[in-house]
């Protein structure tokens, strides 16, 4: 099978500090990682080509060249090769403009199987994805647990979703594209010492717009449909901490608190 | 008069008027259209609140074919030009929103958690980093405005009655899905913590109530995890067990009960949304991560919640009743 | 007198032992020409015979420990004798069970400094390697095992208070008494050892001498150096030394430190007596400050300190550092923090100093800490046996473990420099930067002339658990110890050298290196006290 795994870099969350007296997040000490949910998708790539061992396994992201050693990384691992679309041109380029130029590119290359992640950790909007299977014209399943790598061929797939009533078995044509959610069992395996150090650069491509030649009004900013006008931070945990004692009246405090947000 | 159009919740039929809310904040309660796309087999489930419900009778899996959804939208909005279409970021409305978005050539917020108007123009809120951060979005291209809408966050209030039309929906369009469901089986009641998206969680100074954690998650529907303390004392068995040396869990609720924080418990709790504790003492670690503190007994807390809830749930089956007879 | 058994064979067998274990052999002899065929056969039952052969040994060294010890004071089961290979330097590889170093023998449990004589005697004899053992806290490989033949002597049972002796402020105990029982005992009429390292619920009295332990109160009470009144030990041929408790004396150099920090590589020590102090507790008075800079903290340390006072705790944190000890206040700034403590007058003029400290460095200082914060973490920062428990099945569970450090020591006008200069080289020269998830560090114990800095980086892992040192740790470590080196420092400031620190053994002590070699030759001439621990040894790089 040709396996494209599109693959994210975000920035690692748990590194996030929140500068009190600036009221601001500190991001510069912000280290990115793969993002959970791709991390899912890549390891059951992994299995796909356990499976059939003729794949070939080829990762795909759209980041600034800062994350060059992370691609560096995926590519000790057993993938075959590795695509970094990267210009200072697509900076500022929302979903819609990042799927054009994702779309554009998958456009000009062969495979059977898309695999992305559900979700990115920054983001969570699973919009990439979707919008890449209405570019390409293919079906799309987001939340996918588990890839029932027997059963799946160049021209079909089967899988299974858990939600959060049942679990449900599905078949699908290929081409298409596979979102895979978290879980628990994913994991990538390590390279080994030797390869560790080894110099992986001849297989990874880093291409700019020059190359996929997008006109330049549907990238970036220009390209975008949404704009971030106003961005402030949530972590108001220690601000907004509201105290209350178990009585009457807390619990009824607690009660609309959690019917609010949809928990009751 | 402005017309928008909201994607039925197929899970939760009734509630889709919720996002009537939404309607109203982005024409700012001037008068407007609200129409609904619902997929029932039932007509008696359908929600209150909208002009106009355009029904499609779901033979086989229509609401869960994105593509299908897509298309018979795409045929409306061809006739009836909506300025809005909102989306309940379910799992299905989260594949269908993207690909409308794309298909209409306009920008897409997604899981929006609040509609603000600054300098007269609308600004949609949704999270990023896991709710470390928000973000307040323009929409620049032309309408309609598609928005997909974070699930519990809106909620609408009848405050004066509408006259429904009901009209149903008898094209057959072809979908191009090739998704075929070959099963489905019920979700066996084991479970892990780290898929959770409620956790009651019980640590030391749960020890008393530790049977009541059950009852209390079930009635959130999530489940139970606990403190190392639980684990030590051979109460609870260490697969549930949250930090360090058990598991890094982000469910969207927390609730710690009796656990005083320690930093390889708190370890574990890198991205949840809403941390909620009990404890007998205000100044524990865990309360100054905490968005509600709740001071006292674990055991009357939970008891006194659980009680609210039964309460809350008397009256919804009482809404229902006096529903049926409508 | 052990392997007299076919004695003729054994050179050639001990040259197949070096080539069978060093590297895997796998070779298909299924296609090989006859001739070939036969001679590999023949060359791979030499090297059974020879596991046979070897295995015969080690059932021989177990059959004569029987004479010398019952057989409840022999341990050979082999989750021990895992367990017992590593010690916290390679945790991570052993809670994987992927541990690349041989077992012991078996553990022993002497129950007196005879029977610990008649071992070392046995083992000096035979060429057997001992690894001296009281308490298992080491983090820097001093208990970890690089030979084939190793027994390990741990003080389970040398578990004695021999005398707590309140008029003359002295308490002699055996080598295996856990420092918190004697604590405890001595907190019962109101004294204390002075000493609290944060393994205090676990580690034992010889262990703490042995490897020039240091306590969280040191800035008061000092290190366990300053502590050690005199002590009993056991040397490999057999002769045991008192050194008996005085005061003071000025006779000749102080024998004591020939055996503190010895890391078991001199001798085995069977009992100490250490000072003990008077406690007051009601008197504790804590302070915490958030700070702008690390430099800030400790141009604040040095001021206290140099002034003369001595507060028990003297601390100052990097952000990274303090977000990982202080999440409820730290406010991502670095921290301060003091403790005083003693009789009433001494804290009060303790505490009167430290806010002129402040004081005096008022631009650096953000705000002050509310002082319960600073009183309830110490009263929950000691790692107990269970708190390594969890660890370690953190570790299983996980792809990542904190806790990872090195500590140095310097004097106060190059400290800072140190710091800086590791922290930028890390961040420019290691190559698996990407993966840290923290680096900072704090200082933690001060002197007149000085004071340390404890380094703490923690990482996701991203390769086999038994490459994780040498990925990771190691080139880290490499760059605290050559930054901390080239500016004068000492390259361990309180964890010892163990075994991954002895390729810079020569480096951290130059000319006075010689001192040292000449201790090892005179009284370990057959170099059977713990292989590899302080002194470089050729054969034990390929566990490194």
């Amino acid at each position: 099978m040709n396996i494209i795994c599109l693959v994210k870099f975000v920035p690692d969350i748990t590194g996030f500090t929140y500068d009190y007296h600036a009221s601001a997040m500190v991001r510069e000490h912000t280290r990115m990682v793969l993002n959970p949910d791709d991390e899912c998708a890549l390891s059951f790539a992994f299995k796909l080509k356990e499976q059939h061992p003729e794949s070939l396994i080829h990762v795909v992201s759209m980041a600034p060249s800062s994350v060059v050693p992370h691609m560096h990384d995926l590519l000790r691992l057993p993938v075959d090769r590795g695509t970094l679309i990267s210009d200072p041109l697509f900076a500022g380029s929302d979903t819609y403009a990042t799927s054009e130029v994702l779309g554009t590119y998958l456009k000009s290359q062969e495979f059977d199987v898309i695999l992305s992640g559900s979700r990115s950790l920054d983001g969570a909007t699973s919009q990439i994805p979707g919008q890449i299977a209405q570019m390409l014209g293919f079906d799309h399943m987001l939340d996918i647990t588990d890839i029932d790598v027997g059963r799946t061929s160049r021209t079909d797939a089967v899988f299974s979703i858990e939600g959060e009533k049942e679990t449900t078995t599905w078949s699908m044509q290929l081409p298409g594209v596979l979102s895979l959610a978290r879980s628990s069992t994913c994991k990538l395996p390590y390279p080994s010492y030797a390869d560790l150090q080894k110099d992986v650069s001849d297989k990874l491509t880093i291409l700019t717009n020059k190359e996929l030649g997008i006109d330049s009004t549907h990238i970036g900013l220009e390209g975008s449909l949404t704009k971030v006008v106003h961005t402030y931070e949530a972590n108001s945990r220690i601000r907004e901490k509201t105290v209350v004692e178990a009585d009457d009246e807390g619990i009824e405090f607690v009660f609309s608190y959690l019917k609010e947000r949809g928990f009751v | 008069m402005k017309r928008t159009l909201i994607l039925g919740d197929t899970g939760l039929p009734k509630r889709s008027n919720d996002l009537l809310e939404v309607s109203n904040r982005i024409y700012d309660g001037k008068k407007h259209e609200s129409w609904l796309l619902a997929f029932s087999p039932d007509q008696e489930n359908l929600p209150e609140g909208f002009e106009r419900i355009i029904l499609v009778q779901d033979e086989g899996n229509i609401c869960e074919d994105a593509r299908y959804i897509c298309a018979i939208i795409m045929d409306l909005h061809s006739t009836y030009a909506f300025d809005a279409i909102l989306i309940p970021g379910t799992w299905i409305g989260r594949m269908v929103a993207p690909r409308l978005a794309k298909r209409l050539q306009v920008g897409l917020v997604a899981e929006i958690n609040d509609v603000k108007t600054r300098d007269d123009a609308l600004e949609f809120v949704r999270t990023a980093y896991s709710g470390n951060i928000l973000s307040g979005i323009a929409i620049t291209s032309s309408p309609p405005i598609i928005l997909s809408i974070k699930p519990g966050i809106f909620t609408w209030e009848q405050k004066s009655g509408v006259n429904t039309i009901i009209q149903n929906y008898t094209k057959k369009l072809q979908s191009p899905s090739s998704l075929t469901c070959l099963k489905r089986k019920q979700r066996s009641v084991s479970y892990d913590i780290r898929d959770s998206k409620v956790l009651v969680s019980g640590g030391g100074g749960a020890k008393r109530a530790y049977p009541l954690l059950e009852t209390l998650a079930k009635a959130l529907g999530g489940e139970v995890s606990v403190s190392r303390k639980l684990v030590d004392q051979g109460i609870a068995n260490r697969t549930i067990q949250v930090g360090q040396s058990g598991k890094i869990v982000n469910p969207r609720l927390y609730i710690a009960i009796g656990i005083d924080g320690a930093i390889q418990h708190v370890e574990g709790l890198r991205n949840v949304e809403t941390i909620l504790s009990v404890n007998t003492h205000s100044d524990a670690p865990i309360c100054s991560i905490s968005d509600v503190v709740v001071v006292g007994d674990a055991k009357i807390f939970i008891e006194k919640l659980l009680q609210r809830i039964a309460l809350e749930n008397e009256g919804t089956i009482h809404d229902q009743y006096r529903g049926e007879r409508k | 007198m052990v392997r007299n058994h076919k004695m003729e064979n054994f050179p050639i067998l001990i040259i197949l032992l070096y080539f069978f274990r060093n590297f895997s052999i796998f070779i298909d002899i299924t296609n090989m020409a006859p001739y070939h065929k036969d001679k590999w056969v023949k060359y791979l039952f030499g090297l059974v015979t020879q596991t046979l052969e070897e295995s015969v040994n080690n059932e021989m060294i177990i059959e004569q420990l029987k004479t010398v010890l019952k057989p409840t004071q022999i341990n050979t089961n082999s989750e021990d004798l895992y367990d017992a290979s590593a010690d916290r330097y390679k945790k991570y590889a052993k809670a994987r069970k992927v541990l690349d170093v041989p077992s012991p023998l078996a553990i022993v449990y002497p129950d007196s400094p005879e029977q610990v004589r008649d071992l070392l005697v046995f083992c000096n004899t035979n060429q057997v390697n001992v690894i001296p053992r009281a308490g298992k806290t080491a983090t820097e490989g001093g208990l970890e095992n690089w030979k084939e033949q190793t027994l390990v002597i741990d003080a389970l049972h040398l578990d004695r208070i021999i005398n707590i002796d309140t008029y003359n402020m002295q308490a002699t105990v055996q080598a295996g008494v856990p420092l918190q029982e004697l604590e405890d005992a001595l907190r019962k009429d109101g004294f204390t050892t002075g000493h609290s390292p944060q393994s205090k619920p676990v580690a034992k009295l010889g262990g703490l001498v042995a490897t020039r332990s240091i306590g969280q109160f040191s800035t008061l009470y000092g290190a366990i150096e300053d502590m050690v009144v005199g002590l009993e030990c056991v040397f490999p041929d057999g002769h045991i030394s008192r050194i008996k408790n005085v005061p003071r004396r000025s006779g000749g150099p102080d024998i004591r430190h020939i055996v503190i920090g010895n890391e078991g590589t001199l001798c085995y020590i069977t009992e100490v007596t250490v000072k003990i102090f008077k406690i007051y507790p009601e008197n504790n008075t804590f302070y915490g400050y958030l700070i702008k800079d690390i430099d800030t903290g400790i141009k604040i340390l040095r001021e206290v300190m140099v002034n003369g006072f001595r507060p028990s705790v003297a601390r100052t944190y990097s952000e990274e550092d303090a977000a990982q000890h202080f999440y409820h206040f730290h406010k991502n700034k670095c921290v301060l923090l003091f403790m005083a403590e003693g009789p009433e007058g001494i804290v009060k003029a303790t505490g009167e100093a430290i806010e002129q400290a402040v004081e005096k460095f008022k631009d650096g200082i953000i705000e002050q800490v509310d002082s319960k914060h600073i009183e309830n973490w110490f009263n929950n920062l000691n790692w107990s046996q269970q708190d390594i428990d969890d660890e370690f099945e953190g570790m299983k569970e996980h792809d990542s473990h904190s806790g990872f450090t090195t500590e140095i020591s310097a004097d106060w006008s190059t400290i800072t420099e140190i710091y800086h200069n590791v922290i930028k080289r890390i961040k420019e020269d290691y190559p698996r930067y990407h993966d840290l998830t923290l680096l900072g560090g704090h200082s933690s114990h001060s002197y007149i002339n000085g004071t340390n800095m404890y380094f703490v980086y923690n990482y996701d892992i991203h390769c086999a658990p038994e490459d994780e040192m040498r990925v990771y740790h190691h080139p880290l470590q490499r760059i605290i110890v050559e930054e901390t080196l080239k500016l004068g420092g000492s390259m361990c400031h309180h964890h010892g050298i163990g075994k991954f620190r002895n390729e810079w053994t020569k480096m951290e002590h130059g000319s006075a290196y010689y001192m040292l070699e000449k201790l090892k030759e005179a009284f370990d001439p057959n170099g059977i006290m713990n292989f590899g621990t302080i002194f470089p040894q050729e054969e034990g790089k390929k566990y490194q």
